[in-house]
């Protein structure tokens, strides 16, 4: 059963993970209006199963949960179709009318190659390398094997290191025609 | 040597390099590296995978709309907890619960997977709730945007299926031939509740960016002509054969949506 004490405890909780939340919900979708309906649908959920949540147990792990079984049953299948997914770095970086970021360039290209790499690996980039969760957390958040997280990590971070390997070689090849 | 290039897979440096491997396979890692220059290669291409990654999703962190995340959060607390001390008291039983509506809106953006994208819950004021289903329906049609059914783009065949399991829970056959109308674009079928009745919502859209909506009730109440009447700013014509009551709301001229209402009218005849 729900209790009110319950609610209260995630309640409380939830303000401050939201941008977190969100920033999830944006890796995963690629689109405002879909994380914004992500956010909202993870926060009625966590409401309504509050009683679920072990006090003493991160509710921000708890809660991407949610919103990554939301997407992935519900609302993925629908995106997927319409054919969306990408980030642009600068959509999300670029603010409304004068508060546009001064943003380090360097890691405004970091975010656009890894938001370029397929949604499961920079999802499981975003999880393990960002939010700082172990293997089997990720694993238990994506509701995946362990084993397919660390595939996912081990091709996102070929993909990146050819990268940097290509970008090295072209460095080279210029000092040696200067 | 090839034989340990096999056994060392990129998994494996991966896991040693984010520091998740034990022992034993740090050392298998590191005794292979020193051995196979292949293998050393492949732990220095991994390694250049790194990025500084936490600091460039936090760029993503300084631009979150705090204001908005709120709000999106405030929405979700007066869907999740419908009858919280914030709310006005319970309603008379011949009222409209809004709040109800609102826990019906949660369902569908979890169940269908449709949001409301910028569309804010706002409780009518007392005064409109004292009447039925159609001040239910407009209180909800309100809250529609062009966003809400964009996301909602269902292809034909789903949009037949759907309505088949429609037609079934209403009791009343609806087909994408017998619900067409001119100028509109059809885009889904779901069933709502209204005191314990289905109440199915067909959702087309006029133009590029005014949804409009035909909702049916079962209703035993004998056959009235169509009449017309405005809620919520949104112009309602309305209709029942004595088996299920009829409404096509939307913010159309009083004319058009009389069209479309006779063109159903005759579309749905038995």
């Amino acid at each position: 059963m729900q209790s009110t004490h319950d609610v209260k405890l995630v309640s409380s909780q939830l303000p401050e993970i939201l941008p977190r939340l969100w920033r999830f919900a944006m890796v995963l979708s690629g689109r405002r209006d879909v994380a914004d309906d992500l956010v909202q649908s993870t926060c009625v959920r966590a409401l309504e199963r509050a009683h679920q949540f072990q006090p003493g147990t991160r509710l921000d792990r708890w809660t991407f949960t949610i919103l990554s079984s939301i997407w992935k049953n519900q609302l993925r299948s629908e995106k997927i179709r319409q054919g969306q997914g990408f980030l642009d770095p600068e959509d999300v970086l670029v603010e409304d009318g004068n508060r546009k970021i001064e943003a380090n360039i360097f890691l405004q290209q970091v975010l656009k190659e890894v938001q370029a790499l397929p949604e499961a690996q920079r999802t499981t980039v975003l999880l393990v390398y960002v939010e700082g969760l172990s293997y089997r957390e990720a694993s238990e958040v994506l509701d995946i094997p362990i084993g397919t997280v660390m595939s996912r990590l081990s091709s996102a971070r070929g993909t990146l290191g050819r990268l940097t390997k290509d970008a090295q070689d072209v460095s080279d090849k210029v000092k040696k025609g200067s | 040597m090839p034989s340990q290039e096999r056994m060392i897979t990129d998994e494996m440096i991966v896991a040693v390099l984010d520091g998740e491997a034990d022992q034993d396979l740090r050392e298998a890692v590191e005794d292979a590296s020193a051995a196979d220059p292949v293998i050393a290669d492949r732990i220095d291409m991994l390694a250049a995978g790194s990025r500084p990654f936490a600091d460039a999703y936090d760029l993503m962190l300084d631009h979150a709309d705090h204001n908005h995340l709120n709000t999106l959060l405030k929405r979700a607390e007066m869907i999740a907890q419908p009858d919280n001390d914030t709310q006005p008291a319970e309603p008379p039983s011949n009222v409209i619960p809004w709040r109800r509506l609102t826990a019906l809106a949660a369902m569908l953006v979890v169940g269908v997977g449709v949001g409301l994208g910028g569309a804010y819950f706002t409780q009518p004021d007392t005064q409109t709730t004292q009447v039925g289903w159609r001040q239910a329906v407009a209180d909800y049609q309100a809250l529609y945007t062009r966003d809400t059914l964009d996301l909602a783009r269902q292809s034909r065949t789903q949009q037949a299926d759907i309505l088949a399991t429609v037609s079934g829970k209403l009791g009343r056959e609806l087909t994408l031939d017998n619900v067409a109308l001119d100028g509109l674009s059809y885009r889904r079928a779901q069933i709502l509740d209204f005191k314990g009745k289905p109440l199915a919502q067909l959702a087309y859209m006029a133009g590029e960016d005014r949804p409009i909506a035909l909702c049916i009730v079962a209703s035993d109440k004998p056959a009235k002509a169509m009449q017309t009447e405005t809620r919520n700013g949104l112009n309602i014509a309305f209709w029942s054969d004595g088996t299920h009551a009829y409404m096509i709301i939307g913010d159309m001229d009083e004319q058009a949506l009389k069209t479309h209402a006779a063109s159903l009218q005759a579309g749905l005849v038995s």
